[in-house]
């Protein structure tokens, strides 16, 4: 089966960067997948089970922090690796991040060439 | 052209696979898509006649189908124009994404940085990772001598290369002018620097703070290379940044290099503090030691009054007075010196004077004698430049009848009752100063009741005031007409008190001494 990548992010230019960052592991048979808001993500989640999920802190009704505690502690999946991504600048409550049970958390503007590492080695390819 | 396949697009599209049922439902057959190497992506095997889907003149795969199979195929041609346009556009905004992030995190390492060195290193390490480029230096512009010097370099051309100067080369041009260049062809421009070998393409901007060009960054390549406007761009915002990053490594080195030197001086100026007390205190101690040479009070002298007052111009003097009763004091020798120069080493040789003197003092059978023994003492113990002027005086107190020496010494004056003023001249060479063996005159003196002898240093009428004016004889003498009829002490006063107030705020140069002896009225 192959590996599953999920992008959530509400604003469009950065998950097209995300998704363009990542594009090349498609050639390694890993499928990228988008999800616009907390809800589709939480969906999206449950249904495909992704081994990594890129997912922005600030967004609208669900924030990150709810949709990484959902997966984590609702769901029990706890094998899905979570990157929170916040804006460089941003006040972000690491404490929050530790307590929802968030893998990593990334700096926007992110490192394209250090995402891509991490990826690759979360995914183990 | 960015690289598509057709199962990305078959994949990608996740409205595509209903577009397809609807086509196949509008012309009422199937089609079946296969990849470049014959594998299925869409629909069941097989179909009568295949169409290629071709990209950018790149067999992508094929469409076959008994209707429609060839629009089709022409679509997902289309399809896969547009996906390597996206993927194109895409890939340039990652490229501009990683720049912006690169020149994010640039300044951040940069504001860490106080260090000159590491921030033209720092600045180089990062350029490389937007611009390609073999060699590379940042040069700091000497302002005096308009001197470019690598702070940092990188490459087999570029270090080590010395002798940049604003206005010759490249590099130099951008630093003239403040503007940064492109030259893809170095080996054709006339402004190139024979000590750069192989460079071919240079992109350099100038490092500037505000309008002040403070150096150049460039960036070369050893192999052909067509440099754009794109990298020029982010080279001037790297030295942008770098540039107000050098000014504030400087300035901190500056003032850290102040406050070193703050401490330095003060450290300084604290063992110069400690070294002036020691030699105030041995400066102290000589002058307590010389002041003791001088009488602590005068003899009582029956029928005279006697007074005298020195005052040395530093804190140790030159000058020296005595008065010393001899033959079971029915006699008085008196005598003021001066030695030549000033502080201590004068104080020295006037203390060795006193020591002659009292030592010859009852063994010579003259006071010419006594004069001449003390100037071959003298001689022999002293340097070529030292000398002592004297003025020696032995007198008997009944007679008033008196011998005078005068070693080189200034005049000395006798004040008559009249009114009338002596002046003793020199009888001999001073002490000292000639080989031995000099034979010194004497002039006999009487001193009658109501006369007055002035012995001095020649402080007292080379004393100058404001205008460079001496204080001279002739101010002596009236002062002296004036008060001859007071205490010796009161014409001591006196004199002091002219001198002072001539001299105004001009400080003390020379040694003053005075000594007067009034002879009685019977």
């Amino acid at each position: 089966m192959s590996k599953k990548i999920l992008i959530v992010d509400d604003e469009v230019h950065l998950r097209t960067l995300l998704h363009q960052t990542l594009e090349e592991l498609e050639d390694e048979g890993v499928e990228l997948h988008m999800a616009t808001n907390g809800e589709e993500a939480i969906a999206a989640i449950e249904s495909m089970q992704p081994e990594l999920v890129l997912l922005d802190v600030m967004m609208p009704k669900l924030s990150g922090f709810d949709v990484c505690e959902r997966a984590k502690r609702g769901l029990g999946l706890t094998n899905v690796y979570i990157v929170l991504l916040t804006a460089k600048g941003q006040e972000f409550d690491r404490q929050r991040g530790i307590e929802v049970g968030a893998d990593l958390y990334m700096t926007k503007p992110f490192d394209p060439d250090a995402l891509l590492m991490k990826a690759r080695a979360v995914l183990g390819i | 052209m960015a690289r598509v396949s057709l199962k990305q697009i078959v994949g990608a599209q996740s409205g595509l696979r209903p577009a397809v049922a609807a086509f196949e439902r509008a012309f009422g057959s199937a089609v079946v898509v296969e990849d470049a190497t014959g594998g299925v992506l869409l629909g069941a095997a097989g179909g009568s006649e295949r169409f290629p889907v071709v990209h950018d003149g790149q067999h992508l795969g094929a469409v076959s189908g008994a209707h429609g199979a060839e629009a089709m195929a022409a679509l997902l041609g289309f399809l896969a124009d547009k996906e390597s346009e996206r993927k194109a556009l895409g890939s340039e905004v990652l490229q501009l994404y990683r720049e912006v992030n690169l020149i994010y995190t640039f300044s951040e390492k940069l504001a860490a940085l106080l260090d000159l060195e590491r921030v033209a290193h720092l600045t180089l390490t990062e350029a490389r990772h937007l611009i390609v480029a073999t060699d590379g230096a940042i040069l700091l512009l000497d302002d005096k001598t308009g001197a470019l010097t690598a702070a940092s370099a990188f490459g087999d051309e570029l270090p080590g290369v010395s002798g940049f100067t604003r206005g010759t080369g490249i590099a130099g041009t951008v630093a003239a002018t403040g503007v940064g260049e492109i030259v893809n062809d170095v080996m054709g421009d006339p402004r190139r620097m024979k000590a750069v070998v192989d460079v071919r393409s240079v992109v350099c901007a100038p490092l500037k703070v505000g309008d002040k060009v403070i150096g150049v960054m460039m960036l070369a390549s050893t192999l052909p290379m067509a440099y754009e406007a794109r990298e020029l761009k982010l080279l001037n915002t790297l030295a942008l940044q770098a540039a107000t990053a050098i000014e504030n490594a400087r300035l901190f080195e500056r003032t850290v290099q102040a406050g070193h030197e703050r401490e330095r001086l003060l450290a300084l100026n604290k063992a110069a503090e400690v070294a002036r007390a020691g030699y105030e205190r041995e400066l102290e101690l000589a002058a307590s030691i010389q002041a003791n040479l001088f009488p602590a009070t005068l003899p009582q002298l029956s029928g005279y009054d006697l007074a005298a007052r020195n005052r040395p111009a530093k804190r140790c003097g030159g000058d020296y007075y005595d008065a010393i009763p001899i033959a079971g004091e029915a006699s008085v020798l008196l005598c003021v010196a001066d030695v030549s120069g000033k502080g201590v080493p004068a104080s020295l040789l006037m203390s060795h004077m006193q020591a002659t003197l009292r030592a010859l003092l009852g063994r010579t059978a003259s006071l010419q004698e006594l004069t001449a023994h003390a100037h071959d003492l003298l001689h022999g113990s002293t340097g070529d430049n030292k000398y002592v002027t004297a003025a020696l005086l032995e007198l008997e107190l009944a007679t008033g009848l008196a011998h005078y020496v005068s070693a080189g010494h200034i005049n000395s004056l006798l004040v008559k009752d009249s009114g009338d003023i002596i002046a003793l001249g020199s009888t001999g060479a001073p002490l000292g100063l000639l080989p031995p063996g000099l034979p010194y005159d004497t002039t006999a003196v009487a001193i009658e009741p109501g006369d007055c002898l002035i012995l001095c240093s020649d402080g007292v009428p080379d004393a100058q005031n404001e205008a460079d004016e001496e204080f001279g004889e002739s101010r002596l003498t009236a002062i002296l007409q004036d008060v001859r009829y007071q205490s010796s002490a009161e014409i001591v006063a006196r004199v002091f008190d002219a001198i002072d107030e001539f001299a105004g705020t001009t400080p003390q140069f020379d040694d003053i001494t005075l000594m007067v002896l009034r002879r009685l009225e019977r």
